[in-house]
């Protein structure tokens, strides 16, 4: 199979340097270039990787490379429908970050160019391509517990938004500046923007659709920070399962530049945790782990160290698949649509104070 | 429960305690012919230790305690959901004031806020096979720290004690005065003595009557879909 060619835009996105080794090392690759947004993400990436083109504009790197096929979108949420247009124009295929907006109008805008255009558009929820979901989905299948009564779920991380600034601001994070409920300084674009992955894994699992959503925030652990940092969500879905999600970032940090060792303050950065309850029982599973610990440099402080990160490697496999064989993505933008619609009925019901029927 | 009473016995006669306490059952003890709700979950250790972090000020600026508890199948959760909200109330030392509940038949999740605004998540389930101990996870995440009954990066309790002999044993000893007894055990003869020598009963009185408002406002709260302020 013919190599694909790949390129990336803005490089401000978390998970930018997920990609650094996947798309260096995976055969079926070829990493033509990249756009950077501003000289600190550039100065990052030029520091990061060696050998592959860097533009400061997405319309100098696509003028310069017609041949890319695909472009990994790897920007604030607030430029994906605008990068998206400009790959649409030229046929090219789209990985979107997590989020592809919070707008749905904007969002039914994307769902059009990508099939008037006849592209691929595979959105990044790489927790499908965890072994642990994996097994959980195996377990599922076989009914090991009998039926799905409740998911309960951790999806909570340190806050990235010293690293990722772009996360820190609402119009960037969320598209707008929308007060997160009466008489609160904060606003809509924190921690549950950055947690689409249990929202998504639910449906997934219980085959079934978001029914009702009730979501409290909670004093921030940050209080300099403008956007939610704590919340808590509870629910059911249509087939009769209940939910709890925690999509905080509950984890502290050190407010590095850039991620590194001692990001954490809390020895662990990172943790999705999943409990089903069945039937029959219950299952309990800590999707990373298990780890190693380490008390050393750079702040000789207790930490976790995790063992496996490799979600990107399947992610991107399916990616090239869908686009060399004409398919479908597993997460793809009308799939995606009530994830993020489950989402904002959370900020809604933040804000009414009530549960919110979808 | 004759060992309890024991135990109970020996503490009152060491510390000299002269009021007479009688285990009428798990939960309630009778101390000079007084009946008096135990809510014996609270004197466990790990939750003390917890209180006290909340009230010395090592976890500083609270913001949410999440709870989840899973006991054996059968089971009542609303009886679970007391226990909940109580240690709940007791380590925060706030008052619940606001219930969001979502129920399955044997499973439970609840939003509740206290006066405060501090956010407690509670997730109970009856889903373990009769023979199996219950499972919990007690969380507090404040601006400064965490705090947990459960170490990092682990999903289950550690135990003190391991035997891999003929047969897998194991044992958590945590009283040296009450050796031989279990953590539950110990906590409700220690809740027992505690309130022969306090003589504070008329407190739990009030508090168990408030926690089956908040209860009723949980059951409530499932039936309508809606949150319940109390």
């Amino acid at each position: 199979m013919k190599p694909l060619k790949i390129a990336m835009m803005s490089m401000t996105h978390g998970h930018t340097r997920k990609y650094y080794q996947v798309l260096k090392e995976n055969p079926k690759l070829d990493w033509v270039a990249v756009s950077t947004a501003n000289d600190e993400v550039k100065e990052i990436f030029l520091n990061s990787v060696d050998g592959i083109p860097c533009y400061d504009s997405e319309l100098a790197m696509l003028d310069a490379h017609p041949e890319i096929e695909a472009v990994v979108l790897a920007s604030e949420n607030s430029d994906h429908l605008r990068q998206m247009k400009l790959c649409a124009e030229r046929g090219i295929h789209i990985l979107s970050m997590k989020i592809p907006t919070f707008d749905m109008d904007e969002y039914e805008e994307m769902i059009k160019i990508v099939e008037e255009n006849g592209l691929v558009c595979q959105i990044e929820l790489e927790m499908h391509y965890n072994p642990v979901i994996a097994r959980l989905k195996e377990l599922v299948k076989n009914k090991e517990i009998g039926d799905i009564k409740a998911f309960n779920a951790t999806n909570i991380t340190l806050s990235p938004v010293w690293a990722f600034p772009w996360q820190g601001v609402p119009e960037k994070s969320y598209g707008k500046r929308v007060s997160i409920k009466e008489g609160d300084h904060r606003f809509r674009g924190g921690a549950l923007c950055d947690h689409p992955h249990i929202f998504d894994m639910i449906r997934h699992m219980t085959g079934s659709e978001f029914d009702t959503i009730y979501a409290e925030v909670a004093p921030n652990i940050r209080p300099d920070l403008e956007e939610e940092d704590m919340l808590s969500v509870i629910g059911r879905m249509k087939d009769g399962t209940i939910f709890s999600l925690d999509p905080s970032w509950s984890k502290m940090e050190n407010r590095l530049k850039v991620p590194g060792p001692g990001w954490e303050v809390f020895p662990k950065r990172m943790e999705v945790n999943i409990t089903l309850h069945g039937e029959k029982g219950t299952v309990m599973a800590d999707c990373f782990g298990p780890n190693v610990y380490h008390s050393g440099l750079p702040n000789d402080r207790y930490t976790v160290q995790y063992t496996y990160f490799d979600e990107w490697v399947g992610l991107i496999d399916e990616f090239v698949d869908n686009i060399r064989n004409n398919k479908t993505p597993l997460i793809n933008l009308k799939w995606h649509k009530k994830t993020v619609e489950a989402m904002n009925a959370c900020y809604e019901s933040i804000a009414t104070g009530q549960p919110v029927k979808l | 429960m004759n060992v309890m009473q024991e135990k109970l016995a020996f503490l009152l006669d060491k510390y000299s305690v002269e009021a007479k306490a009688t285990l009428l059952n798990r939960d309630v003890v009778a101390v000079d012919g007084a009946e008096t709700p135990l809510l014996s979950h609270c004197l466990e250790r790990r939750f003390i230790e917890l209180k006290n972090m909340v009230l010395n000020n090592t976890l500083s600026g609270v913001s949410v305690m999440r709870v989840a508890r899973i006991i054996h199948k059968g089971a009542d959760i609303n009886v679970a959901l007391y226990r909940e909200f109580d240690l709940c109330q007791w380590i925060l030392g706030e008052i619940i004031c606001q219930v969001t509940a979502f129920q399955n038949g044997n499973v439970l999740n609840v939003i509740a806020t206290t006066k405060s605004g501090i956010v407690c998540t509670i997730e109970i389930s009856a889903t373990l096979a009769d023979d199996m101990e219950p499972i919990d996870k007690h969380e507090i995440i404040a601006e400064h720290g965490i705090g947990c009954d459960v170490v990092v990066d682990a999903q289950l309790k550690q135990d003190s004690v391991y035997v891999f002999g003929d047969t897998k044993q194991k044992f958590t000893d945590v009283d040296f005065e009450l050796y031989g007894l279990s953590i539950e055990d110990i906590a409700i003869v220690r809740s027992a003595f505690s309130l022969a020598q306090k003589k504070n009963g008329a407190e739990h009185i009030e508090a168990d009557c408030y926690l089956n408002k908040l209860v009723a406002a949980a059951e409530k709260s499932a039936e309508r879909c809606e949150r319940v302020v109390l």
